[in-house]
């Protein structure tokens, strides 16, 4: 079922504190989408999560268990796959490399029926990751790293995906294609999904959830619909 | 003429491969943890004495003191990564620079007062019969040397290279950062890479107990040339530190052959060449870019 649950207290940077009290919910099926103008604290937030910034205090709940004080690197085999902002991939290895790293370090006696089928999912999904497969990470574009980037997060076979920004700086074509993916995996997969993102009007086309911020504090939050028809909060925080 | 040449060679290749050996070790740590470990030459040197006492004091085979001082070196590497370099690790650079420079004067000098500062020699007798090919010959153990430094070398390249830990140790060295996300404990992986890189040391210094002397400031010696071969190669390029070793070894044994007093010029030769090679190609000879 995949019920993903947190909080966040004074998370940030040393001193500065630039989140100081969030908390998030999501269910398996569904996205919730961060949204707030540059510097709103999406990314200290998301960061948070998984354990990468600064915090107070933090409490993570997967279907029940507490994962609570779980090391970052021991969040991916609990099913917590993180894709944080940039495309960031491994860029003197192969797109191979890149999706069988991430399988190997999360699957212990790794069986070769499930690396295929996984493989197969993501050449689904994104089918240039099958004609790139020997291409180094570090010489693709900026759009296909972010495939790869989310391809790789599948690998460990998730039950939370939280993306920042997947589609910063990603022509209009590829951000509805990017979309496209999430929605088929969000749906078929039945992973939760959390995704920082800047553009609204774009995300709604995917997202069942919706959370605001404005300077660290949650401003507003909904369902999509609910967000969408109050007028006054939605020209305040998104200027629509 | 011609054999004396060949002859010069054949013994350059063997020394080429025991540089390759102490520089197959270090360039895989250095090349993930980015730990520029001054202390690799003395992980050699302690495993040369292993050696040398093994069969001295023990009679026991110098195959047994490369293998005993292998598991002595990488147990000691894992007590030192877990003591004090995974500490360092979070710090600026200058300071893991010092810890491993502190470290390695440290063993230097702890050496020198157990067992002085005087060159032993093992004698011990050819684990390898010697070749004799038309009038050229070479000592067996020269041929053992070059078999086992090459094994080694072969041994790092392919853990890196086509092994699940070597992709991880890729990863961590790439972006740290990422690779915990995607499940890989990077300090695990990181001291794994210093673990392998002392047993590589260990064996190089049975190697060393073979065809040199074994004495407290060996190691001195050869961790300069190791880091001039991995500054030939490209910093964590394997096959670019084989190449690096050969050139290292040619030049100074062939200028120590062949020219007057050649022996205490063929150390300076190499390091000119060196010197030349880091002006035109600072990212080594065979340079991409290490970390781009
Ligand atoms: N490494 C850092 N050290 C100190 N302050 C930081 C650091 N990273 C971010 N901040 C600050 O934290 C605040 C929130 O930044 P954050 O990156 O979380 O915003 P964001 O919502 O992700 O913005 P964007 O949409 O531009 O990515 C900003 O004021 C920023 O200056
Ligand atoms: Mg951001």
């Amino acid at each position: 079922m995949n019920r993903f649950e947190a909080s966040l207290e004074r998370a940030g940077y040393g001193e500065l504190v630039v989140i100081p009290q969030l908390a998030i919910q999501v269910s398996g099926g569904e996205m919730l989408v961060l949204l707030g103008p540059n510097g709103a604290g999406k990314t200290t937030a998301l960061k948070a999560l998984v354990g990468d910034v600064d915090v107070g205090r933090r409490a993570l709940r997967l279907d029940g268990a507490d994962l609570s004080g779980t090391p970052g690197w021991r969040l991916a085999h609990a099913g917590i796959a993180f894709v944080p902002d940039g495309a960031r991939c491994f860029g003197t290895a192969t797109v191979h490399e890149n999706l069988r790293g991430a399988f190997e370090a999360t699957h212990r006696h790794a069986d070769a029926a499930s690396r295929r089928r996984l493989f197969d999912r993501a050449f689904d999904l994104f089918p240039i990751l099958r004609q790139r497969l020997d291409q180094l990470a570090g010489s693709m574009s900026g759009g296909q790293r972010q495939m790869l980037a989310i391809a790789r997060a599948l690998m460990i076979q998730p039950k939370v995906l939280i993306l920042d920004e997947p589609t910063a700086g990603l022509a209009p074509k590829l951000v509805e294609e990017l979309f496209e993916a999430l929605g088929r995996i969000k749906t078929t997969s039945g992973c939760a999904i959390v995704m920082a993102e800047q553009n609204f009007a774009a995300a709604v086309s995917v997202a069942d959830h919706c959370l605001v911020l404005d300077e660290g504090r949650p401003a507003l939050a909904g369902t999509v619909e609910q967000v969408r028809s109050n007028e006054k909060l939605r020209v305040a925080y998104l200027g629509l | 003429m011609t054999t004396a040449v060949i002859q010069a060679v054949l013994l350059a290749l063997s020394m080429a491969a025991l540089y390759a050996a102490v520089a197959a070790g270090l360039t895989l740590t250095v090349g993930v943890t980015r730990i520029i470990n001054f202390a690799h030459g003395e992980f050699v040197m302690l495993g040369a004495f292993l050696t040398y006492w093994l069969y001295t004091r023990f009679g026991l085979s110098p195959w047994f003191g490369m293998a005993a001082s292998g598991v002595a070196l990488a147990i000691l590497s894992a007590a030192v990564y877990r003591g004090f370099l995974a500490r360092v690790l979070k710090q600026d650079e200058h300071n893991q620079l010092l810890a491993t420079l502190g470290l390695s004067i440290l063993i230097l000098n702890l050496a020198i007062i157990a067992w002085s500062p005087d060159p032993r020699v093992m004698q011990a007798p050819p684990l390898l019969p010697t070749l004799n090919l038309g009038g050229v010959t070479v000592p067996g153990n020269n041929i053992a040397v070059a078999l086992v430094g090459l094994i080694l070398f072969v041994a790092m390249y392919a853990i890196r290279n086509y092994t699940r830990y070597g992709t991880q140790m890729r990863f961590a060295s790439d972006d740290p950062t990422l690779a915990a996300h995607a499940g890989i404990n990077v300090d695990r992986v990181f001291e794994l890479s210093f673990v392998i890189g002392g047993a590589a040391a260990g064996v190089s210094g049975g190697l060393v107990a073979l065809v040199l002397y074994v004495q407290p400031t060996i190691g001195v010696d050869l961790v300069i040339r190791a880091f001039a071969i991995i500054a030939l190669g490209g910093l964590g390029n394997i096959p670019g530190a084989l190449i690096g070793s050969a050139i290292l070894a040619l030049t100074e044994g062939l200028t120590s052959t062949f020219v007057p007093q050649g022996g205490s010029w063929g150390f300076g030769i190499a390091f000119v060449i060196l010197l030349l090679v880091l002006v035109v190609r600072p990212s080594g000879l065979f340079g991409k870019q290490a970390h781009p």
